[in-house]
C-alpha cells in the first residue's frame, strides 16, 4: 500500500511543474480563446445532454419504482396470473388449510381501464391531454390492511364501518394525481368503458398513501369483480411471510397449490422487470446523448492538436531548457484537462437545468413510451453528477492524449525550427494502430449482448470511429498529393486554388486535425440518419403488410373479449362488409422475470401464413399433432427459441403426457414493431380446440367496392348499437398515426443528431477562425507579394471546402459502416427486431452540402476578420 | 529638411545612371496615426533605378510605416508616391496589389517562406501572381535558386534549410520576377556575421545584376556598407547619414 502511495506521489507533478503547466494552459486560452471556448461548449453540451437524459429517465424510473412499491406494499411475494387472470378459488386454496409461514394474503385485481371520453361540458383538467385510461387496483380492505396499507382509501364524509362508502357498488377512490389529471373532484362521476358497455362510478374519496404523481384508482374487490367484468377472477395475490419463516419452504408450499395459470413471483421482480423493459431504450438514448460528448472529444482533440502546433516553439524551448518528455506530455494533458473541467462544470449545471425543464415541459417520457403520462420530480443523485462531470473531464484529457504524445515525442532542437508543425502532427498518424483498432472493432461485432445491452457493438463503433479519424491525415495527404500533382498543370493560373492545393498537400496533419470534429459529428449523425430512415421505411412497409383491411376497430380494455360468435357473424353479414376478421389478444407470462407476451388468436391459414403475416424467413409446416404458432422476432432472442422448435405455452392443459413432445411448433417468425416484449400468433381454430374461450376484442373489415367506410360503421352500429362504442379507424388513419408516433418517438433522436452536427459546425467555424489567425504571417507575406485580399479569402475558402468535403465524404463512409452496426447489431441486440437497410442519400447529401457551405461561409468570415491589419502587423513586427 | 538630402527632381548619384526614370519618387509624404501622432511629416525621396539605399533609424521612428506606404499596404495622409512613375497612393486596393506583384520584391528579417511549399514553389510565387506559365515559372525559379547557390535543393522544404539558406531563398523570391524595387527589412538580422557577410555579398551582386533599386532597413553598419547612400529617418525627416 505504501509502495502504491509512493508511486502515485512520484507520478504527480510538483508545485513548480504545475505552475508552468498553468502558465501554458492560460497562454493557450489567451492565444485561441474562440477555439478553447468552442471546445468547452462542446464538452458542456455533451455532458448536459447526457446528464439531462439520464436524470429524466432516472426520475421517471424512480417514480415508477415508488408507484410499484405503493401498489405492492409490504408484500414479500406474489402469486400472479400467467395470462390476464386466474380463478379466485386459488385464494381459498391458499387460505385453507393455512400455508405454514404465511402471515397474510391479500387478493388483488390490477387492471388498466379505458376511460369514457369526458363530456364537452367538463372543465379541462390542465394543459396536458386527458388520459385515455386509468390503472385500477381492487382489493379486499381487510386483507389489504396487513399487506398494502398505503392503498387503503379514505372516504369523504363520516360514514364508517360496514356503512362506509368503500362498499358502495359504485364507489371508486382516486389518488390526488389522478384527480388532477382527470380534472375531477370527490363526488364527481367517473365513466369507464367495460367491453361494449359504459360503467359509471362515483368518486367517493382519495388514496392518501399513493406515491406523488401516481395516477391510480382503488376499488373494493367485490365491486370491481361485479362492475368491471372480473367475476370469479383475480390478477394477483399479495403474500406476507410470518416472522422467521423459511421463505423457500413457503414458496414450495404455495407453488404446489397454484393452478397452471398462476405463478409465484416477487415484488422485486416486478420492479426489476420495469427497469429491464426500459433499460435498452434508456441506455440507447444515453449513448445517443453521449454522441455530442464524443464529438466534443474530437473537437478537444482538434483544438489541442492545433494548439500543439502553435506551442511547438514554447514546448521545444522548455525541452531545451530541461523539461522532461513526461513533463511536456503533462503540460498538454493539463491543458486538455482544463478544457474538460470547464466543460464538465458548465455541462453539469446545464444538465440539471435542462432535466428540470424537460420534466416540467414534457414529463418523464422522452419518446419511448415507457413513462407516458408521468410527471416526476427531478431526482438528483450525486453519483450521476460526478459520473457525467467526470466523463467531461475524461473527454478533455482523452482528446489531448494524442496531441500530447505527439508533442512530447518531437525532438526539441528540431521542433524549434520553423516549419516543423507537420513533423509534430505526423506523429499522430504513425503506426498501424488504426488498422489494429479497425480489426478489433470488427471482432467486437461478434460479441453477444451483455445484460441485454449491445456493449460489443458500441465498442466496435467507438473503435471504428477512432480508427477512421486516425486515417484522415493519410486521406488528406493522399488526396492532397493527387491534387498537388495536378496543381501546376491545372491550377497554376488560379493563384488561390494553387496556393490552397499546395497547402493541403503539404499540411495533411494540420488539415486533418481541424477536421476531426466534423468527421466524428457527420459520421455519427449520418449513422443515426441511416438507422432512423431504415427503421421508418421498414415500419411503413410493415404497416402496409399488417393493415390489409379497410377498417379496424378495437374494444376498450376489458377482462373478456366482448365480440362473441353471434356478434362476429352479425358483423360479417352487415351490408357493405366484404370480409371480416377477428382477433383476440391474451397476455401470457412465460417468465415471471420478464414482461408478459401477447398471444394473438386470429384466423390464419397455416398453409400460407405469409399472406397475413410479414414473415422474415420461410414458413414451416407443423408436424402432425403439433399446433403451429408464429412468433414475433423479439420472442426468439428473449426466450432463445428457433424456428422449427417445439415449445410449451401456458394455455389450457400445460402438462402433456410424460415423454410427449411439447404441443406447439414454431412454424415461422414475423416482424412486429408493435409489441417489443414479443407476440405469438395462433389460429383461432387451434385456440378453441385446446380450450380457449370464445370471443374477440379486435376486428378488421374489408369494405365492398363503392361502399363508404362511414356507411359501413353506421350500418354495423345500427345492427348492434353497442358497437358504436368501439374505437373505429381506417387503415390509412392507423398508418398515419403510427408514423406520427414513430416521429414523435424519434424527436429526441433528431434533436440530438442536429446538436451533434451543430457541435461539428462550431468546430469548423472555430477551426477556420483559428486557422486564419494562426496563419496571419503567411497571409501578411502573401499580401506583401501582391496577393489580393479576396484571393487569400478564396484560398481559405477552397482549403475549408476541400477539407470539409473530405471530412463529409469520409464521415459518410464511416457513418454508413456505423449505421449498419446500428441496424444489424445494436437494434437486434437491444430491441430484438430487425429492419431493412435504406439509404437516405438525399438527406445525407443535403446535410453534407450544408456543412460544406457552412464551412465556406465560416472561412470567408474568418478571412474577412483576419485580413484587416493583422497580417500586415504580423510581418511588420520584424521592421 | 529632407531637401538637403534628396532634392526634388533628384539627380545622379555615385555610379547610378541618370537617364532612366526614377524607380521611386516620394514627395511631401505625411502619415499620422490619430490626431496627435504624426509619424512621417513631409518626407521626400527619390531613388534612381539600380540605386541601393540603406535606411537607418531608431526603433519606432516610422521606418516600417514608410515601407508599408511605399508598398501600398497603408494609405498616406498626404503627399505622393510614384513607383516607376505610377502613383501608388491613387490606386485602389487591387491595382496596388498587382503593382506590388509586378514591381516590388520583399526580403524579410524572418524570411517568411511558406513552410508547406518547396523551395522552387516559394521562389515562383511572384511569377504565379504575374501569370507566368507554370513551366517557365519553374525554370526561372530553379535558375534563380542556382544563382543564389541552391540549385541542387529546389525540391527541398524550407524546414530542411539553415537560416542563411532560407534567406538566400527569400532573396531569390524577391528577385525572380525582375522587380523595379526591392524592399529589404534587416535582411541579415537573423544571421551570424559570417553568414550575414555572405548574404550581403549575394544581395549586392544579385541586386546589382538585376538592376533593381534596393531600399534596405538595417541597423547593421556591415549591411549599410553595401548601399550607395545611407539615409537616417528621424522625427524631423530623412537625413543623410555619415
Amino acid at each position: 500500500m505504501s509502495a502504491l502511495v509512493a508511486l502515485v506521489r512520484r507520478s504527480l507533478p510538483d508545485r513548480t511543474t504545475l505552475r508552468w503547466w498553468t502558465w501554458l494552459a492560460a497562454a493557450q486560452w489567451r492565444a485561441a480563446p474562440g477555439r478553447s471556448l468552442v471546445s468547452v461548449l462542446a464538452v458542456a453540451i455533451g455532458v448536459a445532454l447526457a446528464l439531462a437524459i439520464h436524470l429524466v429517465n432516472a426520475s421517471a424510473l424512480e417514480e415508477f419504482r415508488q408507484a410499484i412499491a405503493t401498489v405492492n406494499g409490504e408484500a414479500h411475494a406474489q402469486v400472479r396470473a400467467r395470462g390476464e387472470a386466474f380463478d379466485e378459488t386459488t385464494w381459498a386454496r391458499l387460505l385453507d388449510p393455512p400455508v405454514p409461514g404465511l402471515a397474510a394474503l391479500s387478493p388483488v385485481i390490477e387492471t388498466e381501464s379505458s376511460l369514457a371520453p369526458a363530456s364537452p361540458a367538463a372543465p379541462a383538467a390542465s394543459a396536458a391531454p386527458r388520459p385515455r385510461s386509468l390503472r385500477i387496483v381492487a382489493l379486499d380492505p381487510f386483507a389489504a390492511a396487513a399487506v398494502t396499507p398505503a392503498l387503503l382509501p379514505r372516504a369523504d364524509g363520516s360514514r364508517g364501518g360496514s356503512d362506509s362508502p368503500l362498499f358502495d357498488p359504485d364507489s371508486v377512490f382516486l389518488s390526488q394525481a389522478a384527480l388532477e389529471a382527470l380534472g375531477t373532484r370527490v363526488g364527481d362521476p367517473l365513466a369507464l368503458r367495460v367491453g361494449l358497455e359504459t360503467v359509471v362510478l362515483r368518486i367517493a374519496g382519495t388514496v392518501p398513501g399513493a406515491a406523488p404523481g401516481q395516477r391510480l384508482a382503488v376499488m373494493d374487490l367485490g365491486t370491481a369483480q361485479w362492475r368491471l367484468g372480473w367475476i370469479g377472477r383475480l390478477s394477483r395475490i399479495d403474500l406476507r411471510f410470518a416472522e422467521g419463516a423459511d421463505r423457500e419452504a413457503v414458496r414450495r408450499a404455495v407453488t404446489e397449490r397454484l393452478p397452471t395459470d398462476a405463478v409465484w413471483t416477487t415484488p422485486q421482480a416486478a420492479e426489476q422487470r420495469m427497469s429491464n423493459v426500459s433499460r435498452a431504450y434508456r441506455v440507447n438514448l444515453n449513448v445517443l446523448a453521449l454522441v455530442a460528448l464524443f464529438t466534443g472529444a474530437f473537437l478537444v482533440f482538434a483544438t489541442m492538436a492545433l494548439s500543439v502546433v502553435r506551442q511547438q516553439g514554447e514546448l521545444a524551448l522548455l525541452g531545451v531548457l530541461g523539461a522532461t518528455r513526461r513533463e511536456r506530455l503533462g503540460a498538454v494533458l493539463a491543458q486538455g484537462a482544463v478544457l474538460g473541467m470547464a466543460g464538465a462544470l458548465l455541462g453539469t449545471l446545464l444538465g440539471v437545468v435542462l432535466a428540470a425543464v424537460l420534466l416540467a415541459a414534457v414529463g418523464g417520457d422522452l419518446g419511448g413510451g415507457y413513462f407516458t403520462g408521468t410527471r416526476p420530480r427531478i431526482a438528483i443523485d450525486a453519483l450521476a453528477l460526478f459520473g457525467f462531470g467526470g466523463l467531461g473531464l475524461a473527454v478533455g484529457v482523452l482528446g489531448a492524449v494524442a496531441p500530447a504524445w505527439a508533442a512530447s515525442r518531437a525532438a526539441p532542437a528540431r521542433a524549434l525550427r520553423s516549419g516543423s508543425a507537420e513533423d509534430t502532427l505526423a506523429g499522430l498518424a504513425r503506426g498501424r494502430w488504426p488498422l489494429g483498432l479497425g480489426l478489433a472493432g470488427a471482432a467486437l461485432l461478434a460479441a453477444p449482448p451483455i445484460g441485454g445491452l449491445p456493449i460489443g457493438a458500441y465498442l466496435a463503433i467507438a473503435a471504428w470511429l477512432v480508427a477512421g479519424i486516425a486515417c484522415v491525415p493519410l486521406l488528406t495527404r493522399t488526396l492532397g498529393g493527387l491534387l498537388n500533382a495536378a496543381a501546376d498543370r491545372l491550377l497554376w493560373h488560379r493563384p488561390a486554388a494553387w496556393l490552397a492545393s499546395t497547402r493541403i498537400a503539404q499540411s495533411p496533419g494540420t488539415v486533418a486535425a481541424a477536421l476531426a470534429g466534423v468527421v466524428a459529428s457527420f459520421a455519427l449523425s449520418s449513422a443515426m440518419a441511416i438507422m432512423v430512415s431504415s427503421f421508418r421505411i421498414s415500419v411503413a412497409d410493415w404497416l402496409d403488410a399488417v393493415l390489409p383491411a379497410d377498417l379496424y376497430a378495437r374494444a376498450p380494455a376489458a377482462a373478456s373479449a366482448p365480440l362473441d360468435d353471434a356478434l362476429q357473424r352479425s358483423i360479417a353479414a352487415t351490408p357493405g362488409v366484404l370480409r371480416a376478421e377477428f382477433l383476440r389478444t391474451v397476455e401470457l407470462t412465460l417468465d415471471p422475470e420478464r414482461p408478459a407476451v401477447a398471444l394473438l388468436v386470429r384466423d390464419i391459414d397455416p398453409a400460407a401464413p405469409q399472406r397475413q403475416l410479414p414473415l422474415t424467413g420461410e414458413a414451416r409446416v407443423a408436424p402432425p399433432g403439433a399446433i403451429p404458432i408464429w412468433l414475433s422476432e423479439p420472442m426468439l432472442d428473449r426466450y432463445r427459441i428457433r424456428p422449427g422448435d417445439r415449445i410449451e405455452l401456458p394455455i389450457g392443459d400445460t402438462t402433456p403426457a410424460a415423454g410427449a413432445a411439447p404441443r406447439f411448433f414454431v412454424a415461422g417468425v414475423w416482424r412486429d414493431y408493435a409489441r417489443q416484449h414479443g407476440a405469438v400468433v395462433m389460429a383461432t381454430a387451434d385456440w378453441r380446440r385446446i380450450g380457449g374461450a370464445a370471443g374477440a376484442s379486435d376486428l378488421a373489415l374489408w369494405v365492398s367496392p363503392g361502399t363508404r367506410p362511414d356507411t359501413v360503421i353506421a350500418e354495423v352500429a345500427r345492427e348492434t348499437p353497442s358497437l358504436a362504442q368501439l374505437e373505429w379507424r381506417s387503415a390509412a388513419d392507423i398508418r398515419a398515426l403510427s408514423l406520427r408516433i414513430f416521429d414523435r418517438s424519434f424527436a429526441v433522436t433528431y434533436a440530438l443528431e442536429a446538436i451533434a452536427i451543430l457541435v461539428g459546425l462550431f468546430g469548423v467555424a472555430a477551426a477556420c477562425a483559428g486557422e486564419a489567425l494562426a496563419r496571419a504571417r503567411e497571409f501578411g507575406m502573401l499580401r506583401h507579394l501582391g496577393v489580393r485580399r479576396r484571393q487569400i479569402a478564396a484560398q481559405l475558402a477552397i482549403e475549408s471546402a476541400f477539407g470539409v468535403t473530405v471530412a463529409v465524404a469520409w464521415g459518410g463512409v464511416l457513418g454508413a459502416a456505423i449505421g449498419l452496426v446500428l441496424i444489424e447489431r445494436v437494434n437486434p441486440q437491444s430491441f430484438h427486431w430487425t429492419m431493412e437497410v435504406h439509404w437516405p442519400l438525399g438527406l445525407l447529401a443535403a446535410s453534407g452540402a450544408a456543412l460544406i457551405a457552412a464551412a465556406v461561409i465560416a472561412a470567408l468570415l474568418a478571412a474577412r476578420s483576419a485580413l484587416g491589419t493583422g497580417p500586415l502587423a504580423a510581418v511588420r513586427q520584424d521592421w | 529638411m529632407s531637401d538637403a538630402v534628396v532634392p526634388p527632381g533628384g539627380g545622379p548619384h555615385d555610379g547610378v545612371p541618370s537617364a532612366e526614370p526614377p524607380a521611386l519618387e516620394i514627395v511631401g509624404l505625411h502619415k499620422r496615426f490619430g490626431p496627435d501622432r504624426e509619424v512621417l511629416a513631409g518626407i521626400d525621396l527619390r531613388m534612381a533605378a539600380g540605386e541601393r539605399i540603406a535606411l537607418l533609424g531608431e526603433s519606432g521612428v516610422g521606418k516600417s510605416t514608410l515601407l508599408n506606404l511605399i508598398a501600398g499596404l497603408e494609405r498616406p495622409d498626404g503627399g505622393t508616391i510614384l513607383l516607376g512613375g505610377q502613383p501608388v497612393d491613387a490606386m485602389d486596393d487591387d491595382s496596388v496589389a498587382r503593382l506590388r506583384a509586378r514591381e516590388i520584391g520583399f526580403v524579410f528579417q524572418a524570411f517568411h517562406l511558406l513552410p508547406h511549399l518547396r523551395l522552387w514553389q516559394n521562389v515562383a510565387l511572384p511569377l504565379l501572381l504575374n501569370r507566368c506559365s507554370a513551366t517557365e515559372a519553374r525554370e526561372r525559379a530553379e535558375a534563380m535558386l542556382g544563382r543564389v547557390g541552391l540549385g541542387t535543393r529546389c525540391t527541398a522544404m524550407p524546414r530542411e534549410l539553415s537560416g542563411g539558406e532560407q534567406q538566400r531563398v527569400a532573396l531569390a523570391r524577391a528577385l525572380v520576377h525582375a522587380p523595379r524595387l526591392i524592399l529589404a527589412d534587416e535582411p541579415t538580422g537573423n544571421l551570424d556575421p559570417r553568414t550575414a557577410a555572405s548574404a550581403l555579398a549575394l544581395i549586392e551582386a544579385q541586386v546589382g545584376e538585376s538592376g533593381a533599386a534596393l531600399l534596405m532597413v538595417t541597423h547593421s553598419s556591415q549591411a549599410a556598407a553595401i548601399a550607395q547612400r545611407r539615409l537616417r529617418l528621424t522625427p524631423n525627416g530623412l537625413e543623410q547619414d555619415g
